[in-house]
């Protein structure tokens, strides 16, 4: 912990403490709010996490009194405020030494409200919000997508192209990949192998093929990654392997000589919730340092993490301050390590935090969009579990809303319902869909390999395409 | 419509080691109309798990002592952890008319599955009963706790002080099955009780650990927290313990 500490500590200019407007009139009420976290928190959208926590909006005007002071917010107010205080949290030491400070300094008397305005405006370019990207702050990116529709976080997204290179290029404009998720409830390596055939069948697997392992420990991993990569070698595909074990499993395999491509993660926004994950700063760094070193993958990106809205207060870590918020500082904290692929689970939390179908799409909306403002090559797992008032329909309408803001990519998951985990999420058939849908294409180098094997003419599956048997005949 | 032919034997031999729905064709690139509406159907019967209630007339049959938690409502369980976890209305004077320190005690909660309950809680309470009776345990009065969190556990257990306490509750419906039961099982549960301090053995349902063979699993390991004064993590430390000195 301390170690973690030591890493992060690098010198950050403080801006001026300046006297930060807290109070709004609408509709011919006033309201006052405490402090920045306070007003972020009350501005969000309704989820039932922040009202368990006691700091969503206790009405609908206050939320829109809330919104109305977040909008008057500087960007400089957010950089001095982060939601938990730099000297107790590794995360917003990380996320503040890592702001380009030039960059800082021509946008530090934005409001959040021109911040919002300018992302949307017809002449801000793709590479425009790049350049700006660097020198935004976790809390600058929650609070522009709290001041935003679920449209305009469509809209917006779909501005910010995030591109990631392994043996395939995710995240290209006109493309859809996908992580092939093909868990086993006992890890079976039969099973498992029906699973990616399967979804090599519908065209899935061009970002990961990436298994939730039932069994945590360092054999079973090693199995997993040698069944993972056996079969990519076997068939030449474009494409690499993870098991999502915890990172130390993970070390402790590569170690083993594993054939690992991607190491993976999943990071909390707040240091308290990262130790309830049983990681810190530190630690990553480590692992990072490993993979570059014994990973089977030669390319810049190596790793992989994933979040969620709500883990932070599951584990009582959250400080007061709101899920969205502190969703975007795990984006802040992945920014560090310039990761391959980065996902939300949205919907696998729970209806503690987020209660029904609409909140999920919400959410799921919001994260995309915060990632990629934030340079992080988001994807989502679009999912719900069974008891969340939310159902296919709700994933539907997500995914879709997703790819047309240009996310990076979804799981395919045979029919959708993964037999270990025990949720619901995109399938097979779902990725396939949706770049139909919308003209959209796999990773060029895997399409490459689809049209190959005959799975694939003109970005479209061909009649061969669905039948796992071509990979054992 | 693209169905998949016959599994050759090859194709056969993976599918069939895995609950995963494979090989199941497309309609264009979409789901066939029969693979969605038995989704449709898993998914109904997952949500009715949840938001179903344990009928009052289970309860009386099985003759147990009904206890409330703070959580009123299917809703409210699901919405705010902390309700299920508490003691509800009139739930102390209820358990001050149980027996007090049994060897074992026994309680049945709904949890996430009322389905679970109702499909297999009644079997593998009773041929547990059976089980710890035959090993002449002394067995306090059997409860249902409606609305029940795991943590209801340490409420209960400060209040009738049993040496192990193994609570039954229903798990999170999957679409695979909507009936499992994991059991819950402690040594002198207490307030300052934590999640460690708990022995889990889940996947108890027809398809997964039988009831008939959880029962007997779980009095062995009854057995074994009573011998030797601990469960949970300190427990599995005594284990591994006991393994170095065999090895020596």
């Amino acid at each position: 912990m301390h170690d973690g500490r030591h890493a992060a500590a690098a010198p950050h200019p403080r801006p001026p403490a300046t006297l930060v407007r807290l109070t709004a009139r609408v509709h011919g009420r006033s309201y006052r709010f405490g402090s920045v976290r306070e007003v972020l928190g009350r501005a969000n959208e309704p989820k039932s996490g922040d009202a368990l926590a006691g700091i969503g909006a206790r009405s609908h005007l206050e939320r829109a009194a809330a919104k109305r002071v977040v909008a008057e917010l500087t960007l400089e107010d957010l950089r001095a405020h982060p939601v938990v205080p730099l000297d107790d949290d590794e995360v917003s030491r990380v996320i503040d030494a890592g702001v380009e400070e030039r960059t800082y300094r021509e946008i530090r008397g934005w409001s959040v409200a021109e911040l919002r305005d300018w992302l949307l405006d017809d002449a801000t370019t793709a590479e425009a919000i790049r350049a700006t990207s660097r020198g935004l702050t976790a809390e600058m990116a929650a609070a522009v997508a709290k001041l935003c529709s679920n449209l305009d976080l469509v809209y917006g997204a779909r501005k910010m192209p995030v591109r990631t290179q392994a043996r395939t290029t995710i995240g290209l404009p006109g493309r859809l990949s996908s992580r092939l998720q093909p868990n086993h409830p006992a890890d079976d390596p039969r099973g498992i192998t029906a699973s990616i055939y399967e979804g090599l069948a519908y065209g899935a697997g061009d970002a990961l093929i990436g298994i939730n392992p039932c069994i945590d420990t360092v054999e079973n991993v090693v199995a997993l990654l040698r069944l993972t990569a056996d079969v990519i070698e076997r068939w030449r595909i474009p494409t690499q392997n993870c098991v999502l074990a915890h990172v130390t499993t993970q070390m402790r395999a590569l170690e083993a000589g594993a054939p690992m491509d991607i190491l993976f993660q999943s990071l909390a926004g707040s240091e308290a919730g990262n130790t309830s994950f049983g990681i810190t700063v530190t630690m990553l760094d480590e692992a990072r340092a490993m993979i570059h070193e014994r990973g089977t993958l030669r390319a810049p990106q190596r790793m992989y993490f994933e979040t969620g809205q709500g883990s932070e207060l599951s584990a009582g870590a959250h400080g007061g301050a709101d899920q969205m918020t502190l969703e975007a500082r795990c984006y802040g904290l992945a920014r560090r390590y310039d990761p391959f692929l980065v996902n939300t689970v949205v919907g696998f939390i729970g209806p503690e935090y987020l209660a029904d179908g609409r909140q999920i799409v919400r959410a799921g909306l919001e994260d995309h969009f915060m990632g990629k403002l934030l340079g992080v090559p988001l994807g989502a797992d679009a999912c719900y579990t069974n008891h969340a008032d939310a159902d296919q329909n709700d994933c539907d309408t997500l995914a879709t809303m997703l790819a047309a803001a240009g996310c990076n990519y979804f799981m395919g998951v045979p029919a959708g319902d993964d037999v270990m985990l025990s949720y619901q999420c995109t399938s097979y058939h779902d990725g396939a869909t949706l770049r139909q849908l919308l003209g959209l294409r796999p990773a060029p180098e895997f399409e490459e390999w689809l049209a190959g094997l005959g799975l694939m003419q003109d970005g479209r599956l061909t009649a061969r395409a669905g039948d796992p048997g071509i990979f054992t005949a | 419509m693209t169905t998949v032919a016959a599994a050759p034997p090859s194709l056969a031999r993976l599918l069939a080691a895995t609950p995963a729905r494979l090989a199941i064709g497309r309609a264009g690139p979409r789901l066939r109309t029969k693979t969605w509406l038995e989704l449709v159907a898993d998914h109904a019967r997952a949500r009715d798990a949840v938001t179903s209630e344990v009928p009052p007339a289970l309860v009386r049959r099985l003759g147990l002592v009904e206890i409330a938690t703070r959580a009123q409502s299917r809703q409210d369980y699901v919405r705010v952890p902390a309700l299920g976890r508490e003691l509800g209305r009139g739930a102390l004077a209820r358990l001050r008319r149980c027996r007090h320190a049994p060897e074992v005690q026994l309680a049945l909660s709904d949890g996430l599955s009322s389905a679970a309950i109702v499909t297999n809680g009644a079997t593998l309470l009773s041929a547990l009963t059976r089980e710890l009776r035959r090993r002449r345990r002394r067995l306090g009065t059997p409860l249902f706790v409606r609305n029940g969190r795991v943590r209801v556990q340490d409420e209960i257990g400060a209040v009738l002080k049993p040496e192990v306490f193994c609570l039954i509750v229903g798990e999170r419906p999957g679409l695979v099955t909507a009936e499992s039961l994991s059991a819950y099982v402690i040594y002198r549960p207490s307030r300052r009780s934590a999640e460690p301090d708990r022995t889990v053995v889940s996947n108890i349902h027809r398809g997964g650990i039988a009831p008939a063979v959880a029962a007997r699993r779980l009095a062995d390991l009854i057995d074994e927290i009573l011998r030797r004064g601990a469960s949970g993590a300190t427990l599995a430390a005594a284990h591994e313990g006991a393994a170095r000195e065999t090895r020596r």
